[in-house]
């Protein structure tokens, strides 16, 4: 555990497991409401909120906060169904916030002393008030989620007839969106990009693959993505790779674990 | 004459600009069994999102005497399998219409969701994955988590979809059955004609955006299926089921 002897990797550590558990456990319900664009999507609309607040000189984390919260509601509005396909406006979403965040980034000399990597994020970079205020954000999050647990599955299940008895469908719609936007935007200025994004399709796809009651689906995907998060430090420490990537590919051989069990499971 | 349970005055219904239904006028008894029928986008789901509430009318009213608790069965084919929900956690998603927002399920709960396991014969199959069931167990499934909620009106959206005659017969067998015990009303909406011929008291024939409703002794006896349909059925009779004979 020499890797631990550094406060700054300690810091590290620690939001990676807090951000990985964040994102994995809400990655859950993205998978299941097959929305998983919409995580890449709010994961670049953070990234430009922290671009915009860089630039115009505000708290990052508040711009942030703010635009990945409204793009999120924006989706949770029922639409009209009109000629564009949801996954059509999401890339629109994508590439504007993603072009615009660059451009932020070119004009702002203040950007690279940031250190800001805003898609492969700098989790050595995390300081003791990002940590609080991802370990409130997560303590809010899980409040929420595990005291509404089995309203969150049922209107992600079958929002239909969640609403036909009289469960307040659009309200649960709203927390879930307001939550994953929130946990995103957070994440993002520590984690960047790559590593929200694949902590929640990864993990959840273990959970999905070794599990068979959805509960623990939930519990593998967090497990999985703690595993990763420590796992992936050390090999970041110990072979000196960029951190966020190194999680991901942790993330990844973690998948291909599973699926071999799977496959051996069913032979 | 029985009790209305949901009365239409001059309903409308649609989406967006498109009209799909309009001058509905009728009454839905309570204890009855109403079968809806019509061809593909005659409007019958339509109907049934109208009852439910899902879609407001675009003009007339909807009414009924009290707070009614529609136990709606939808159309299975519509719900994602990728999560592996048993069979419990599915029928026990009925018995949080019955709670408060924050509210958890208590030993009645459990009791009422033990009850529709047993009444839809799915008692030994509640740990069971319900993507790998059958069509005919994932509709008794939905079923289950209907009755689970107690409802004073039962909705059944194509629960016959896509199912051998086995399996068509064993789901309207059990629909009767939970008609015989609770007594509660019944909507069953189709587009297979023997179906709902079979167990509804009174028939709904939806077409053109109008709907007209019928008793079924009133459509065997007056040759009206031939007339609706534009060509010779005939309403045959044996052993106490009716069955079809279409053409010349």
């Amino acid at each position: 555990m020499d890797f631990l002897q550094e406060t700054f990797l300690v810091n590290a550590l620690v939001a990676a497991l807090i951000s990985g558990a964040l994102c994995a456990f809400l990655g859950v319900y993205v998978h299941l409401k097959r929305i998983l664009f919409i995580g890449i999507a709010l994961s670049e609309v953070a990234a430009l909120g922290i671009a915009a607040g860089l630039y115009v000189g505000v708290w990052p984390e508040a711009s942030a906060s703010v635009l990945t919260v409204l793009t999120a509601l924006l989706f949770w509005w029922p639409g009209r169904g009109g000629l564009l396909s949801r996954e059509a406006v999401l890339g629109l979403v994508y590439c504007v916030a993603a072009a615009l965040a660059i451009i932020l980034l070119a004009v702002n000399p203040m950007a690279e002393a940031h250190g800001v990597d805003l898609v492969s994020g700098n989790l050595l970079y995390t300081m003791d008030s990002d940590i609080l205020l991802l370990s409130l954000l997560a303590a809010g999050t899980l409040t929420l989620h595990l005291l509404l647990f089995p309203r969150f599955l049922f209107v992600s299940f079958d929002p239909e007839t969640a609403r036909t008895l009289g469960l307040e469908e659009r309200m649960v719609e709203f927390l879930m969106y307001l939550t994953l936007g929130l946990c995103i935007a957070v994440s993002m200025k520590t984690a960047g990009i790559l590593f929200v994004f694949s902590s929640m399709v990864i993990p959840p796809m273990v959970g999905l693959t070794l599990c068979r009651r959805v509960w623990a689906v939930f519990v593998v995907a967090v497990v999985t993505a703690e595993a990763a998060g420590f796992l992936g430090l050390w090999a970041s420490f110990a072979w000196d790779l960029p951190t966020g990537p190194a999680i991901v590919c942790v993330e990844g051989m973690l998948f291909l674990l599973a699926a071999v069990v799977r496959v051996f499971r069913q032979a | 004459m029985a009790e209305s349970v949901i009365r239409f005055d001059e309903v409308s219904l649609g989406y967006g600009k498109r009209q799909v239904l309009q001058g509905l006028t009728f009454d839905i008894r309570k204890g009855e069994c109403l079968g809806v029928i019509g061809p593909n986008g005659a409007g019958k789901t339509t109907l049934l999102r109208g009852v439910l509430g899902l879609i407001r009318p675009r003009a007339g009213r909807i009414s009924a005497p009290g707070r009614l608790h529609y136990g709606y069965v939808m159309q299975r084919q519509f719900l994602d399998t990728l999560f592996p929900f048993t069979v419990a956690d599915i029928v026990r998603m009925g018995r949080f219409g019955r709670k408060r927002a924050w509210g958890r399920l208590n030993r009645k709960d459990c009791q009422q969701v033990e009850d529709a396991l047993e009444i839809t014969g799915l008692a030994d199959l509640q740990d069971a994955l319900y993507r790998e069931l059958s069509g005919g167990q994932r509709q008794r499934t939905l079923i289950a988590r209907a009755l689970a909620y107690e409802p004073d009106v039962l909705l059944l959206d194509e629960p016959t979809n896509d199912m051998d005659a086995k399996g068509e017969n064993q789901i309207m067998g059990l629909v009767q059955e939970i008609q015989r015990k609770t007594g509660g009303t019944i909507v069953l909406v189709s587009h297979l004609l023997h179906v709902v011929l079979n167990y509804a008291e009174r028939l709904m024939f939806l077409a053109d955006g109008k709907a007209h409703l019928y008793s079924v002794e009133e459509l065997v006896s007056n040759d009206l299926l031939s007339k609706i349909y534009g060509f010779p059925i005939r309403v045959g009779l044996s052993e106490g089921k009716r069955y079809l004979i279409s053409g010349e």
